[in-house]
Parts: C-alpha cells; sequence; structure tokens
C-alpha cells in the first residue's frame, strides 16, 4: 500500500470537513509526537541492550540545528523499527489521519443531530455534561 | 599740674590746687587724708569712707568667706578641685610651685579693657585655626648646596625648624605676689555704675593659660612636623646609601658604569617592586572579602546553572498522552462546531463541539493505553524480580530508555521551536518529510577517509554491530593500469536536479541525494558500503544515475518515463530500490517505462 497517496486523500478529506492548513499541521505534529511515544514504547521491549544503550548515549548529546533534531527522532524510529520504519511511520501516520477523519465525522454528525433536536444526539450530548475531559476539551479550542 | 606739690590733695592722694572747686568742696565735708585716716579698705589698700555702699558691700561675712554679690560674677567652682583659694593667687602660685596645672575655667566674660597681649593671641588664634594656610615647607638642604654623593657633604641630617620655640612650664614666676594680709581672696569689685570689676590677676591668669594653650598647639603641630621631617630625612638617608654604594668587586663597578648597561625602562620599577606585591595583596584580600560577602548572602554563588536550553513543560508520558488526547479533541471540535458561535440549546456552541466529540468516542480514554505501555511492564517485571542479575539488567534497560524518552523530548521541544520561533508541524516534518532520512537533508557530508565509526544516523535498522568500515576493496577495476577512472555520470536526469529527488506527489520529494563519500570517488558504487553514505539510499540512485548514463538513457527519456508511470509508481519504485537493493533502472526497463537498450 503507497501511503503517501493515501496519506494525500485523507488530508482532502480533511480539509473538506473544515480542517484548514494550520489545523491539519497541528494534527500532523500530534501524530509525529505519538509516533514517536510508539516507537521508544517499543524500544522498551524490542531492542537488545546495546542499541538502547547507543541510543540513549545519541540523545543525550546537544542538538543545535534542526536539522540535527531531525536526525535524532528518525534515528529513534530506526533503532525501533529498523528497515521498516518508513512503512511504518507511513502507515501509522495514515492511520491515525483516517481515525481522525472518521472521529471527525461522527462528532459532527451527532453535533448536527444535536441542533437539529435528534432526542437521542441530545441524550448523548447531556449524558456527557460534567465530564472533566470536557472543560480541557474547551480550553485547547 | 605738679602733683608734688604742697596742698590740698583728694584721699587718693592726687594734688588740689588751692582754690579749686573740689578742694573747697573737699573742705567743707572734712575729708580726711587717705594715709591717716583708719576705716575699710579695699584689698589694694584703696581707703573707703565709712558708711560708702562699697564700704557695705565689701563687709566680710563671719566665715571669712566671700560671696557673689551678683550673677554677673563668674564663679568658681571650688570644690571640684578641693582647694582653697584662700587668696586664689596664691593658689595659683602654689600649684606652679607643685607643677600642677592651674584650673582653665577661669574666665572673664565681661572684660572691660583689652589687654596688651589680647589681640596677639586673637591674630594667633585665627592663625591656628585657618587650615587652608599651608603647612611651614620643609627646609632646604643645608645653603641649598648640592649634595656631594660621595662624602655626603652638603646634606644636614637636623634641619632646622621651621621656628624655634623655647618652652617653659606652667609656673609662675618665683617672686611671690605680696598679698594684703587682710585679703586672702579677692573679692568682687564693683564700680561706680554698679558693674564687677575683675581683679587683675585674674585676668593675668587667664591670659596665661590661653597663652599656655596656644604654645601647646604649636608644640603638637611642630611635632607633626618632626615627624614628617623624620620621614623624608629617612628616605633621603637610603638614597644617599643607595647613591654612595661602594663597589668592592671592580666588576661590578664597571658594569655600574658602563653607559651601555641594560638600564630599567621603568624608572619607578624599583618603587613598584615594593609598592606592587603590596598593592596585588590587597587585591586579593579585597576579591576573599566580595567572595566571602557573595557566598554569606549570594544564594546562587558558586552554583554551576544547568545547560538545558529547552526544557519539556511535561515529562510524563501519561499525562502527554492525555494532553495530545486533548489537543486532537479540541482540533476536532473546533471543526464540529465550526463557525457556530453563541449559545446553541442553552449551551454554548464550543461546548457542544467538546460534548459531541466526547460522545462520538474521540477521546482516548488513558487507563487502557498506560496499562498497555511495555515500559509499564519492565517497570513491574523489575518490582518482582529477586534475581540480582536480572534485576540489575532491568534497571539498565529502564535507565536507557528514560535516557533515549528524555531525549525525544528535548528535540520535540527543540522542533516546536520553544526557543526557535520556528512555524507549526515542526515535528511532523521532521518525522516525515524527509522520511526515513531526514538525513537526506543533512548539508554535511562527511569528509575525509572514514575511521570506521558509523554515524547513527546513517545507519538504518537496529543492528549496532556494524561498527567498523571494511577496507577500501583493492580489487577495483583499474583502467589504463592502475590509476582507476572516475564514474562520472554521463546524463544529468532532471529527477536528480541541484542534487534532490524531484518527485512531486512523493513523500520523498525534496530529499536530498548524499554525496560519494570522500576517499571513494574512483571506487565502485557496489564495493560502497551503505553506511559511508550520508543517507544509505544514495548509494541506490547513484547507481541508477550511472547505468542510466552508461545505458545511454537521455534525461528527456527518463523524465518522460516518470511522467508516464506517474509520482505513486516512482516513488515506490525508488522505494524499493532505495531500501531493498532493487535494480531502479531494471525494474524501468521491466515495467516498460524505459525503452530496452
Amino acid at each position: 500500500m503507497d501511503y503517501s497517496i493515501e496519506i494525500e486523500n485523507l488530508k482532502n478529506e480533511l480539509k473538506t470537513l473544515g480542517f484548514d492548513d494550520e489545523k491539519i499541521n497541528q494534527l500532523l505534529d500530534l501524530a509525529a509526537e505519538e509516533l514517536i511515544e510508539e516507537a521508544l514504547d517499543y524500544l522498551a521491549e524490542n531492542t537488545d541492550e546495546q542499541t538502547l544503550d547507543t541510543l540513549a548515549q545519541e540523545m543525550e548529546k546537544p542538538v543545535s540545528t534542526t536539522e540535527d533534531a531531525q536526525t535524532r527522532l528518525n534515528m529513534v524510529l530506526e533503532k525501533a523499527y529498523g528497515m521498516q520504519a518508513e512503512e511504518k511511520k507511513g502507515e501509522f501516520l495514515y492511520n491515525y489521519l483516517k481515525t481522525t477523519l472518521e472521529d471527525t465525522k461522527k462528532a459532527k454528525d451527532l453535533y448536527d443531530r444535536y441542533q437539529s433536536g435528534d432526542p437521542s444526539a441530545v441524550a448523548a450530548i447531556k449524558a456527557q455534561e460534567g465530564d472533566p475531559d470536557a472543560q480541557e476539551i474547551i480550553d485547547r479550542m | 599740674m605738679d602733683n608734688n606739690q604742697e596742698g590740698p590733695r583728694t584721699p587718693s592722694g592726687i594734688y588740689l590746687p588751692e582754690g579749686s572747686e573740689i578742694a573747697q568742696q573737699m573742705a567743707t565735708q572734712e575729708v580726711k587724708p587717705i594715709n591717716s585716716s583708719d576705716g575699710p579698705r579695699t584689698p589694694g589698700g584703696i581707703y573707703l569712707p565709712e558708711g560708702s555702699k562699697i564700704a557695705q558691700e565689701m563687709s566680710a561675712p563671719e566665715n571669712n568667706e566671700w560671696v557673689s554679690q551678683g550673677s554677673s560674677q563668674n564663679e568658681i567652682d571650688i570644690t571640684k578641685y578641693k582647694e582653697s583659694i584662700h587668696p586664689p593667687i596664691k593658689t595659683v602660685s602654689e600649684n606652679a610651685e607643685k607643677g600642677l596645672d592651674t584650673p582653665s575655667f577661669v574666665t572673664v566674660k565681661e572684660k572691660k579693657h583689652k589687654t596688651p597681649n589680647e589681640d596677639k593671641v586673637a591674630e594667633t588664634k585665627t592663625e591656628i585655626q585657618d587650615t587652608s594656610k599651608p603647612t611651614p615647607p620643609i627646609p632646604p638642604l643645608k645653603d641649598n648646596t648640592p649634595y656631594d654623593l660621595e662624602s655626603g657633604s652638603g646634606y644636614d641630617p637636623a634641619p632646622k625648624k621651621p621656628f624655634d620655640l623655647e618652652f617653659g612650664d606652667d609656673s609662675l614666676p618665683e617672686e611671690p605676689i605680696k598679698q594684703d594680709s587682710k585679703s586672702e581672696t579677692t573679692p568682687p569689685i564693683k564700680s561706680e555704675d554698679g558693674e564687677d570689676k575683675k581683679p587683675k590677676i585674674e585676668v593675668e591668669i587667664s591670659e596665661i593659660l590661653k597663652e599656655k594653650h596656644i604654645l601647646e598647639i604649636k608644640l603638637e603641630e611642630t611635632i607633626n612636623i618632626n615627624i614628617e621631617l623624620k620621614a623624608r630625612l629617612d628616605s633621603l638617608e637610603i638614597m644617599l646609601k643607595n647613591f654612595t654604594q661602594k663597589y668592592d668587586n671592580p666588576e661590578d663597578l664597571q658594569n655600574a658604569l658602563d653607559p651601555n648597561r641594560q638600564r630599567p625602562l621603568n624608572p619607578l620599577e624599583q618603587v613598584q617592586a615594593t609598592l606592587l606585591p603590596e598593592q596585588i595583596k590587597q587585591q586579593q584580600d579585597f576579591a576573599k572579602a566580595v567572595e566571602q560577602e557573595r557566598i554569606a548572602h549570594d544564594p546562587t554563588y558558586g552554583k554551576t546553572p544547568e545547560v538545558v536550553p529547552v526544557t519539556p513543560q511535561e515529562t510524563d508520558p501519561n499525562q502527554q498522552r492525555k494532553e495530545r488526547n486533548w489537543k486532537r479533541a479540541a482540533l476536532i471540535a473546533g471543526v464540529v462546531a465550526g463557525g457556530t458561535t453563541g449559545i446553541v440549546g442553552g449551551v454554548p456552541a464550543a461546548g457542544i463541539g467538546a460534548l459531541a466529540c466526547i460522545g462520538a468516542g474521540v477521546i482516548n480514554k488513558g487507563v487502557d493505553f498506560i496499562g498497555s505501555r511495555r515500559i509499564n511492564k519492565l517497570t513491574e517485571q523489575l518490582k518482582t524480580t529477586t534475581d540480582p542479575e536480572t534485576r540489575a539488567k532491568l534497571e539498565k534497560r529502564i535507565k536507557n530508555w528514560e535516557k533515549a524518552r528524555k531525549g525525544t523530548e528535548y528535540v520535540k521541544s527543540f522542533l516546536t521551536g520553544a526557543k526557535l520561533g520556528l512555524l507549526g508541524s515542526s515535528i511532523f516534518s521532521g518525522v516525515f518529510m524527509g522520511g526515513h532520512g531526514l538525513v537526506w537533508n543533512q548539508a554535511e557530508i562527511p569528509t575525509g577517509i572514514p575511521t570506521g565509526h558509523t554515524d547513527a544516523s546513517g545507519s538504518l535498522g537496529n543492528n549496532p554491530t556494524v561498527e567498523t568500515a571494511p577496507p577500501v576493496d583493492q580489487s577495483a577495476p583499474l583502467v589504463d593500469g592502475n590509476i582507476p577512472t572516475p564514474e562520472v555520470p554521463t546524463e544529468t536526469y532532471d529527477l536528480f536536479a541541484n542534487g534532490r529527488l524531484n518527485l512531486p506527489g512523493s513523500a520523498m520529494d525534496g530529499w536530498r541525494l548524499a554525496d560519494i563519500p570522500q576517499g571513494y570517488e574512483n571506487v565502485p558504487l557496489e564495493n560502497i558500503p551503505d553506511n559511508l553514505f550520508a543517507n544509505s539510499a544514495s548509494k541506490y540512485f547513484h547507481m541508477f544515475i550511472r547505468d542510466a548514463g552508461a545505458a545511454g538513457y537521455s534525461n528527456a527519456q527518463v523524465s518522460e518515463a516518470i511522467s508516464k508511470m506517474g509520482p505513486q509508481v516512482a516513488h515506490r519504485i525508488l522505494r524499493d530500490g532505495a531500501y531493498s537493493g532493487q535494480n531502479i533502472l531494471q525494474t524501468m526497463i521491466d515495467g516498460g517505462w524505459l525503452p530496452t537498450k
């Protein structure tokens, strides 16, 4: 599967839903962070001692340029997934954007139905009132 | 007027001419001659007519002590000194004989007449108080005669004082002052108009004390001048000693007289040699005092600040995970609510959007995620493991993992521009735009002969055993004897123009084509280890360029082939060639996009 094309298609779909370039960029950043976190988690259990030791030493060195920083992040991915790093990146980003697209569609549908007075949608929205996550989300909107 | 003539006289003995009005008046009043009259007299022996006001006032009390008749008379605190003042002048003279100071509080407040020395005293006082006047100059050397360096003559080791003073003691003249036995004290005398009259002796004592005080001041000044002169004399003696130094060794004398001898450039060198160490010591002491002051009061002194250019705000992975969830949900909620503002069904639109996200399951409840984290498993495993060796391994693993994670936090903060002001999506760009190779975009190319160390960024996979680069293949094909032929591409392709991969629509677009490692320019690409390239895929792209050029494929043909296959297929072929070692040119030929040669 050519993830690059699929990712481009997903980005276009997200744009049609209302994501502008700035929001997509923010989304991609979140995806990248998530990807790095996944790679680190993978390294914790699936990498030999020497590799982890080398990686730890490399990551402790100071970063002076943007290119240095980019190289470090990719080093984490390559140490974790080896030759599959590129494939893994495409796959992860594809899944992330696809999930986001689906979540957006579902939330938008619920929102639209709430606005139109659909009792089930109103009930679903009311059921979430008081959820502490709601305020956290509002604070970041 | 002749006072020696015979005739009537005043009680005080002043001659009165006969017939004068005063003489007649005195004759009618039967004034008795002063010497022949008995009655009260002043301490000075002046006759006082009986019943006169002065006589009444001067009548002595029973205890034979005089009492001041008014506040205008300066009173002497006799008890302070516990000495008799009968008579006072006698007390002064006695003190002088004993070598004691006479109390100096005997002053005259209301002085009617200036004493002969008063002007002089006042002038001297003014002179002493005037500090602006320069001190007396240091006396010149004797007769202004230049120093004779050999003999030292012409130098007066004891210069004269600016003025010579002869000091006496505090005693008064030895001649005793005759006192009337009847008047041991000096009672206050009032003149006819009622004002107090000071006895002459008191005034004189006051004058003497003043002069004594002035002389004491001058003595002190003289002592100070002498001290200064003594210091000057000492320095001159040292100088003289230096000038009259004897040279027992002829060579030393010759060297000293040598006009070409090396003289110190700094004429103050000798002085500085003594002063500088002292000055340096003072500075060191001062610096030490300052340091102690800072140690005592500056809590940050001596502590080396940690150099952490960018500090991540939150390092707890679980909390970060939640934060990312909230941010993602907020992005979705913002899109869901769209441009809707105000109140929707009594609830703000933004709130409805957030609730819709939660209702739609956008938020990943973190418990499941946290529970599945592998590092948490390791931590749990460490808690239950008792074997020391296993525990040590686990601890080391967790420690290294934490180091790596901390490093990624630092890098992410760097890329998000916490202090660089970078644009958004920087982390994504770091990870995806450039792909496995963000190394593709590295500007620096390895220089020099590789030393065998593998650049971590240039190695793919997690195989750390590839530590050393193989030596240069000595079996490389040689042309015309021993000189290898450089592999110069015969064709320049737009696909790799400007050293970058130009493939719009592909994630690899813009990746930098790394140069052939220095020192390997004449080595066949197949014999160059992948990890010596700034990015390993460059090796296979260089092979494609070389083979396509050697086969005679023009830039137009390659560009046409890329156009035919489209960016997606081109991306896949290049990617497979870069990471799987698949021959790119052969793939394009086999696919029919390039004609067979």
